[in-house]
């Protein structure tokens, strides 16, 4: 078994948000195959820097899985083939030796390309500030075991709140909808007696905001939850268009 | 509400399940088919016996495709206006990849058939050869290309149904760890009895003319 | 200028009800005049500029990621400490204090701590109003564990993703402060100076990450919240980005940087595989509860780890701790593991880690409940390594962790410049000079929410603060300086890459000041950064312009900054002839070679003021007074 592969890279270029981009075609040498994916992108990328030409932007920051940042659709699957995984935790030997890699940005009106495959995901930002939070001011909370929450909503709750924000779900949804991401905070905070509290008005301003911001709707295809990393699952879409529907009904 | 992403999806699972539910009725009328000409026929003119039921009942109908038909463009424009850079590869695994990425395309399919079913069976005129209903269904069934587009058509309409059934349930809301099973087991069921249901009928009609 | 701490007068206990009593306080109707910057999104950028704005003041935040939610703290795994005593457990605010003090060997402030200790549980009250799910019981109560050998179960955790959580209650926090527009939010914005005018500090001056612009921000008063340092060391389990730059900017401004040398080494991290390697992986520490840290006998044993018998195996933390075992506390552990790999004993292609084996417990317990308490940790490694750790022994080694040292502050959390503020992982305040588990996240915390909220206001209400705009001198020297230097680095086009230069600074620095120091490797490596650092000015290759997204850039500027602050770790490390928590100097060891402090003469906290690059920095001492604990030597023998 050799420990080194070679791969055909296609990596997306895009100098702006409103330019043209384009693939370019990097044969990628001796790549080790325990290395993880954005290390073989390093690797890639200081071989075009030591050739004087510009390296691909691609985001990324802990590096373990976290933090959301690394977003890339690797051969037309966001963070790769791998399950329940981001692209910084992919690893190479994932890969065949001599194949084709296609790297693109994630695809959506609401994140447009900032460079290459750097996307603005500042619609997930707008979105939680529209009520992805409890009101409540710092100081005065009461003890923390004042209000006991049953272990079950506990564990859903927090099933929820395990979203990322990366935007797979957007990525991979075929309407480019942020119905998975939207839903996984609504759940998370209905589930719990301090969120469940102001749960009409959050749902009501959180679902305007989404679209808003131009994502597409839910068809219910569930592409969001077989890639999402964290792997959310779309019962909390169906959460969330309950909630809806009952805010809105008794909305006035 | 109904101007929210999730509204209109209230609306087409409103609408998609009346017309689920109207397909029920229209299959086991048109089994009557099966009773021969005469029980059919009495059938159908007991239908259009009073005139003020059938076309309430028929601007029903239609407001309720209509409803489905302009919501479903609304949501597919949107939908693909949310991604205006198209994926080079794009394999994103979802459980009914099929059924559901093709709804738009399905729902069209089913406009075209549907226009043509009625101009066929509405609309032709009952005289000479095809004096009554029977007649004219007879007719049509008694070509193979008809049977051909009428049996495709179904199928077509049996992926919408597929994913279209226990979709609706999602977009209201109802989703349980035991019940959605059920209710995915049962969209399927349906959509298999509406497609054995409707496709029996031309192909017997043919059948039953040829032997 | 003196240090002074500002500890406020009378019993431990009582000090922080004074000193709010005392500190004087902005009129309600006024905060809204008054506009304070707070630099970085983690626990505690996020949670202050929340708590500010709360308040009522016109708060503006900076981070370097997309999003604020991005901030490294989000990947904190283990849980947060609190002195709630809901176990019954005998757990006290006295006792968490007692805990952290002796956990910090004796190098931290009493005051500091106690009040850490004393708000930790307002911590856990507010995070769970805000939505927090930590783990519960089946009765609905929070539940607890023991985390970092302490005797006590006050660890609240989610999963095993504490960190993520408690950040995410912190951002919803603030983005709900962004809604009602009383913080305007910057991502991705890089602090590349701050600028100080009259003495006090009023603003700073970022790079737009995206456009490339240089952007001028003033305000009453500047909140530094930017994370550690560890990556001077270039392999450590830090986020890429984490960095030294805005704390060093500061730094050369005039604020103190306190106890650089002190560094954590986590003993447990997937050791590293090749030279690609861009950052390690850190695995819980609870491993070491149930599995067995050994390496050959034989020097250079090459054989696979199941064909070595019983007898040919060195337990060695078993054989020299016979009571604690494997579970001796981190610096040790890691300590240890380092003399067998420099014995030639290290196992693995690199031969730089060393089993850690879970044969016996999986005989033991079986491989179910092994999975039970540790599945996730074994998929983790199984997807790294492709080695299952159900049939073979994981190999670990340790890695840079945390930064205990930070920007000196007074009780206030006020820098020696004022109206500059320093909080969470970027200040050196609480932990003295060795950090214990969970108890990151609640300073992070407490700092955000319960500290600086009171300390600010004094600063506001007492100093003379005229206003300014962001066409004062000060501010246009200050961006033409960063201008400069960018331009600088861009034009160097040399032939090394940014990362290859790095990587030979953090191995430099982990070779000679990493788990073990002496006055050779230190002096060494003092003599041996100053070239690295020429040569990085002379041969280092940043493509592109400064008038775009490059993050070639963005990464040449911050390892320049660890070019400089390298240096002033070392220099620290040398002027501290006593091991001390995280800082092993190996002329001060027992005779059974245990870390030996020297309370008479290294009690004092070290905050260096900078005098120029390649110029050694003065040393300032802050002696430390400690009047309710009594110091004694670590054993675990
Ligand atoms: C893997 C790992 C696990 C850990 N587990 C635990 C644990 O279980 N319990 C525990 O208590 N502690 C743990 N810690 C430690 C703890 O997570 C950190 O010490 C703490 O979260 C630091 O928080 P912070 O707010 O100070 O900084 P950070 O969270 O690092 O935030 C820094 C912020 O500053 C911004 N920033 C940085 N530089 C600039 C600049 N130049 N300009 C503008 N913005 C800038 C960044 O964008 C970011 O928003 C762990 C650490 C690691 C690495
Ligand atoms: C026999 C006729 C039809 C039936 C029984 C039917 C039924 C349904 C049902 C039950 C749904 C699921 C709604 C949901 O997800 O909540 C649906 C969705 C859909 N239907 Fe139909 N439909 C029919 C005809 C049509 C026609 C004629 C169109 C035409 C354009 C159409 C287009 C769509 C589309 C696009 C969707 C998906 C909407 C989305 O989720 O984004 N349908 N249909
Ligand atoms: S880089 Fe943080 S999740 Fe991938």
């Amino acid at each position: 078994m050799s420990d080194t592969i070679n791969l055909t890279l296609k990596l997306w270029q895009q100098k702006g948000p409103n330019e043209k981009g384009r693939f370019l075609t990097y044969e990628a040498k001796n790549i080790s195959t325990h290395a993880s994916f954005l290390e073989m992108l390093d690797v890639v990328n200081d071989e075009l820097m030591e050739k004087g030409e510009e390296p691909i932007a691609f985001d990324h920051d802990c590096r373990e899985g976290i933090c959301g940042m690394c977003s890339l659709v690797i051969n037309g699957r966001p963070h790769g083939p791998d399950g329940g995984i981001t692209a910084c935790q992919l690893h190479m030997r994932k890969f065949k030796d001599g194949e084709t890699v296609w790297i693109e940005p994630w695809r959506a009106k609401a994140f447009p390309v900032v460079r290459d495959l750097v996307v603005d995901r500042g619609a997930f930002d707008r979105i939680i500030q529209a009520g992805g939070f409890v009101n409540v001011n710092n100081g005065g909370a009461a003890d923390a075991n004042a209000l006991p929450i049953p272990k079950r909503n506990a564990e859903a709750a927090m099933d929820a709140a395990a979203c990322i924000g990366c935007g797979a779900c957007v990525a991979a949804c075929r309407n480019a909808s942020a119905m998975l991401f939207v839903a996984a905070k609504v759940s998370h905070l209905s589930f719990l007696p301090q969120g469940a509290v102001e749960k009409r008005e959050r749902v009501l301003n959180m679902v305007k905001a989404m679209d808003e911001e131009g994502f597409g709707s839910c068809t219910n295809g569930g592409q969001c939850e077989a890639e999402c990393p964290k792997e959310i699952s779309v019962s909390n879409i169906a959460r969330m268009n309950r909630e809806y529907l009952a805010a809105s009904l008794s909305s006035s | 509400m109904l101007k929210s992403s999730l509204g209109k999806k209230y609306v087409m699972s409103i609408t998609g399940q009346l017309v689920c539910a109207f397909l029920v009725m229209h299959l086991a009328g048109n089994l009557a088919l099966f009773a021969g000409k005469e029980t059919f026929n009495k059938y159908a003119a007991m239908l259009e016996a009073n005139k003020v039921l059938l076309y309430a009942a028929e601007a029903g109908l239609i407001s309720i495709f209509l409803l489905h038909i302009l919501t479903a463009i609304r949501l597919s424009l949107g939908n693909r206006a949310a991604r205006p850079e198209k994926y080079a590869v794009y394999k994103a695994s979802g459980e009914k990849r099929m059924a559901s990425g093709t709804m738009i395309f399905s729902g069209l399919v089913i406009l075209t058939f549907l226009v043509v079913h009625i101009c066929q069976f509405k609309f032709t005129p009952r005289v000479g050869d095809t004096p009554t209903i029977y007649d004219v269904v007879q007719s049509y069934f008694a070509q193979p290309q008809w049977v051909i587009f009428y049996v495709s058509c179904i199928w077509v309409l049996s992926t919408h149904l597929f994913h279209g059934f226990q979709s609706s349930f999602q977009s209201f809301g109802l989703n349980h760890p035991r019940y959605t099973p059920m209710i995915k087991a049962g969209g399927a069921l349906y959509a298999v009895s509406m497609c054995v249901g409707y496709t029996a009928i031309p192909i017997f009609m043919y059948l039953g003319k040829g032997g | 200028m003196t240090l002074d701490s500002k500890i406020p007068a009378g019993p431990l206990a009582e000090k922080w009800d004074n000193h709010r009593f005392q500190s004087k306080l902005v009129n309600p109707s006024n905060k809204r005049k008054y506009d304070v910057i707070v630099v970085g999104t983690g626990l505690a950028g996020g949670s202050a500029s929340a708590s500010l704005a709360e308040l009522g003041y016109n708060v503006k935040t900076f981070c370097i990621q997309d999003s604020p939610r991005r901030a490294h703290s989000i990947a904190a795994q283990g849980g947060i400490n609190a002195a709630k005593n809901y176990p019954n457990d005998g757990d006290s605010v006295w006792r968490l204090f007692y805990d952290t003090i002796k956990g910090g060997d004796y190098r931290a402030r009493e005051a500091n701590v106690y009040r850490l200790a004393q708000v930790s549980s307002n911590i856990i009250d507010q995070c769970t109003a805000q939505g927090v799910p930590f783990a519960r019981e089946y009765g609905g109560q929070l539940a607890n564990r023991s985390f970092g050998g302490a005797q006590v179960s006050r660890t609240f955790y989610c999963r095993g993703q504490t960190g993520q959580q408690l950040l995410l209650g912190a951002y919803s926090s603030l983005m709900r402060m962004v809604g009602v527009g009383k913080v305007e939010l910057f991502t991705r914005r890089e602090m590349l100076d701050l600028v100080v005018i009259d003495g006090k500090a009023r603003g700073i001056i970022v790079r737009n990450l995206v456009t490339g612009t240089m952007e001028r921000y003033v305000a009453d008063a500047v909140v530094l919240a930017t994370g550690g340092y560890s990556n001077v060391y270039y392999l450590s389990t830090n986020a890429k980005g984490c960095n030294v730059t805005a704390s060093w900017r500061a730094h050369k401004k005039g604020a103190y940087f306190a106890n650089p040398c002190y560094t954590q080494i986590h003993p447990t991290c997937i050791p590293v595989s090749g030279d690609y390697q861009s950052k390690l992986t850190l695995m819980s520490e609870s491993l070491r509860n149930d599995g067995r840290v050994w390496v050959p006998k034989k020097k250079g044993d090459d054989r696979a780890a199941r064909d070595i018998p019983e007898n040919e195996r060195d337990y060695y933390l078993e054989r020299k701790y016979p009571s604690f075992g494997n579970l001796v506390p981190r610096d040790v552990a890691s300590r240890n593991a380092k003399e067998a790999c420099d014995d030639g004993r290290g196992v693995g292609p690199s031969k730089t880690a060393v089993y850690l084996d879970f044969a016996d417990a999986i005989k033991r317990d079986g491989e179910d409940v092994i999975r039970q308490k540790y599945g996730n940790l074994f998929h983790m490694y199984h997807k790294i390594t492709d080695e299952d750790p159900y049939k073979m022994p994981m190999r670990i080694y340790p890695a840079l962790h945390y930064t205990m040292g930070g920007l000196w502050v007074d009780y206030n959390l006020m820098s020696s410049l004022p109206g500059l503020y320093v909080l969470g992982e970027a200040n050196f305040s609480d932990h003295g000079a060795n950090r214990l588990g969970a108890s990151a996240l609640m300073q992070g915390l407490a700092d955000g929410y319960f500290v600086i909220p009171y300390t600010i206001g004094d600063h506001l209400a007492t100093a003379d603060l005229p206003k300014v705009s962001t066409d004062h001198e000060e501010f246009v020297k200050a961006e033409k300086e960063v201008s400069e230097r960018q331009n600088k680095l861009l034009s160097i086009n040399g032939k090394r890459t940014i990362a290859d230069l790095h990587k030979e600074l953090g191995l430099l620095m982990w070779d000679n000041c990493g788990m073990a120091r002496n006055e050779a490797s230190l002096k060494k490596a003092l003599k041996k950064i100053p070239d690295l650092r020429e040569e990085f000015w002379n041969n280092v290759k940043v493509p592109g312009s400064g008038e775009e997204l490059n993050q070639a850039l963005e990464y040449a500027g911050r390892v320049a900054d660890f070019m400089e602050f390298g240096e002033l770790l070392v220099s620290d490390a040398l002027d501290r002839k006593e091991s001390c928590g995280g800082h092993f100097r190996e002329e001060s060891q027992t005779e059974e070679g245990e870390a030996k402090r020297k309370d008479d003469d290294y009690s004092y906290v070290a905050a260096w003021e900078f005098q120029g690059v390649g110029k050694a920095p003065k040393l300032h001492k802050e002696e430390l007074v400690f009047e309710n604990v009594k110091l004694t030597q670590r054993s675990y023998k």
